[in-house]
């Protein structure tokens, strides 16, 4: 088993009191890189909490609480090379609270968030498309993270499970009983 | 359906759904609500003109954003309840003559927090709910089940991770998960706490450790799907898991796949799937860790108790450069079973290494 956790305290590797902080930018530094970062990386971020939140509202907002994330805390980043991967689990982890919020607000049932429907929701390609999404968005929050990586953003395992704080052979297992799941959820649907 | 139509599908509705937003369409990063002491505030009007999206300005800007000073950082550790291995179902059977005892590398002995307290029939059934998962969510590290204490499981890996006090721990059942929390932490929304001696079920947890293993596991080696069937049933058969099933997927592939794959367990339907690569010989082959897995082989053929195979075993592990210490991302786990006369060995490979050793305590007579 080899874990990485964002959940639980950080490895004693990460930073000693000891170690002198390498030379960090100012605020303004801060800001120009976060802001850059930002103008490359938001559209597909939001794209990615879209696809797992189905409210794009939700999605922006989730994207905007991760960069402001990132910006109090860059001065604590060892190494600022890894922002965007930071910001990315700081994503998917909004994606996660939001999702626990749209619970609560449905009186902890698990509702799929609604699907605006495109214009060209009479092609039977779309159909398929909205059945699709809407069985992802029954699955359990880990599956459908996994799923959505892995098939949305192509991403190897090892960065999914890097992204995700899970071990690599989670993500495999997950992403396979996901499926197994998923292909049941269209089963029943179709 | 096959699963390459799935994934297609998958794959088809996620980048439509995603291209639904368009460049150009997103609204500017907006920080002037971001606590930060020791940053002047940015100006978020500069930000936004600077935007190209700027039509977003009076739509989205004004509204009240999720952004909260300093608190909202703590949303970046979020908390999941999710399912995810098994949801539902009682009907794996306790593995008999294999019980697992507690992982004998956790040296903490996390009891029990006191709070919430559910009633009983929602905790029997929410007992009922993870009895056979094989995966244990401790806060957000998601981990294979390896002692069948999921309490142990997670103080394990907390100690191994973190090199720090184990806190009190607590479990509970959520939405078909084990999940592991600190005793100080409020339980997520739905969790039960599960009984203080709840126990998972063993016989599933060495079940997926064979699934995975090279040493002497569905990994060790190169089966036809009919072999590699023959292979899972009688894994089941000793460790008294009656009643399941062994599938190969697709079907066209059994008696033709050289390597088996990837195996997955649908505990509810008592069902082994084992799917076949993609295409002869794709399977795992992890030629670096030969040697360690033939030193490996020779220590589980040696019937040993585990501490003589703990020690064989690290031996090894440093000799073919195998670092197990807490930095390297690699386990070495020591389960000690009651009434096993040698001890089996397992390794998995998964980004790092694990090895676990299951058998006696001491020397069998």
């Amino acid at each position: 088993m080899s874990i990485q956790s964002p959940g639980w305290p950080p490895p004693a590797t990460a930073r000693t009191a000891a170690a002198p902080a390498p030379e960090r930018p100012d605020g303004a530094d801060a800001e120009a890189a976060v802001t850059a970062l930002y103008e490359v990386h938001a559209l597909g971020l939001v794209r990615l909490a879209h696809v797992i939140l189905g409210d794009r509202e939700a999605a922006e907002d989730v994207v905007q609480e991760a960069f402001g994330g990132l910006y109090r805390r860059w001065h604590h980043l060892l190494d600022t090379d890894r922002a965007l991967p930071y910001v990315r689990s700081a994503v998917l982890n909004g994606c996660r609270t939001a999702l626990r919020r749209q619970r609560a607000r449905n009186g902890g049932t698990d509702v799929p968030a609604p699907h605006v429907a495109s214009a060209e929701a009479s092609v039977l390609t779309s159909e398929d498309r909205r059945e699709v999404m809407r069985a992802l968005r029954l699955l359990p929050d880990r599956q459908r993270e996994v799923l959505v990586l892995r098939f949305y953003l192509d991403e190897p395992e090892a960065e999914i499970a890097r992204a995700m704080g899970i071990s690599p052979s989670t993500v495999r297992s997950t992403a396979h009983r996901a499926l197994a799941k998923l292909g049941r959820l269209l089963g029943e649907s179709s | 359906m096959t699963i390459q139509d799935l994934e297609r599908r998958v794959r088809a509705a996620t980048k439509a759904t995603a291209e639904e937003i368009a460049p150009g369409t997103i609204a500017p990063l907006s920080l002037t609500s971001v606590g930060n002491a020791t940053h002047s505030q940015p100006g978020a009007a500069r930000l936004a003109r600077s935007w190209p999206g700027g039509r977003w300005l009076d739509g989205r800007l004004l509204r009240p954003k999720l952004l909260a000073p300093v608190a909202a950082a703590v949303a970046v550790i979020a908390v999941i309840a999710a399912a995810l291995v098994i949801t539902g179902g009682t009907h794996g059977q306790r593995a008999g003559g294999r019980t697992v005892g507690p992982a004998t590398k956790a040296t903490a002995t996390p009891s029990a927090s006191p709070t919430p307290t559910p009633a009983p029939l929602s905790q029997a059934a929410a007992v009922a709910s993870v009895q056979d998962a094989t995966s244990i969510n401790c806060d957000n590290a998601i981990i294979d089940a390896v002692s069948g204490n999921p309490v142990t499981d997670c103080a394990a890996i907390w100690q191994h991770s973190f090199r720090q006090a184990v806190p009190q721990l607590t479990v509970y059942a959520n939405d078909g998960w084990v999940v592991v929390l600190p005793a100080r932490q409020r339980p997520w929304a739905g969790s039960v706490r599960l009984p203080s001696g709840f126990v998972m079920n063993t016989g599933l947890i060495v079940l997926n450790e064979w699934l995975q293993d090279y040493v002497n596991g569905l990994y060790s080696k190169c089966y036809s799907s009919s072999a590699a069937v023959t292979a899972v049933d009688g894994e089941l058969a000793s460790l008294d898991l009656s009643g399941w099933n062994v599938s190969v997927q697709p079907p066209a592939a059994n008696g033709t796949t050289t390597c088996a794959n990837v195996s997955l367990i649908f505990a509810s339907q008592r069902t082994v799937q084992l799917q076949a690569p993609p295409k002869p010989g794709s399977g795992h082959s992890p030629t670096q860790l030969q040697s360690l897995i033939t030193a490996l082989r020779q220590i589980a053929s040696s019937c040993e108790d585990v501490p003589a195979a703990a020690t064989a075993a690290k031996t090894a592990a440093a000799r073919y450069g195998v670092n197990l210490s807490s930095a390297s991302g690699n386990m070495f786990q020591e389960v000690t079973v009651p009434g096993a006369h040698c001890t089996s060995v397992y390794l998995e490979i998964a980004g790092g290494a694990s090895i676990t050793l299951r058998g006696p305590a001491g020397p069998t007579p």
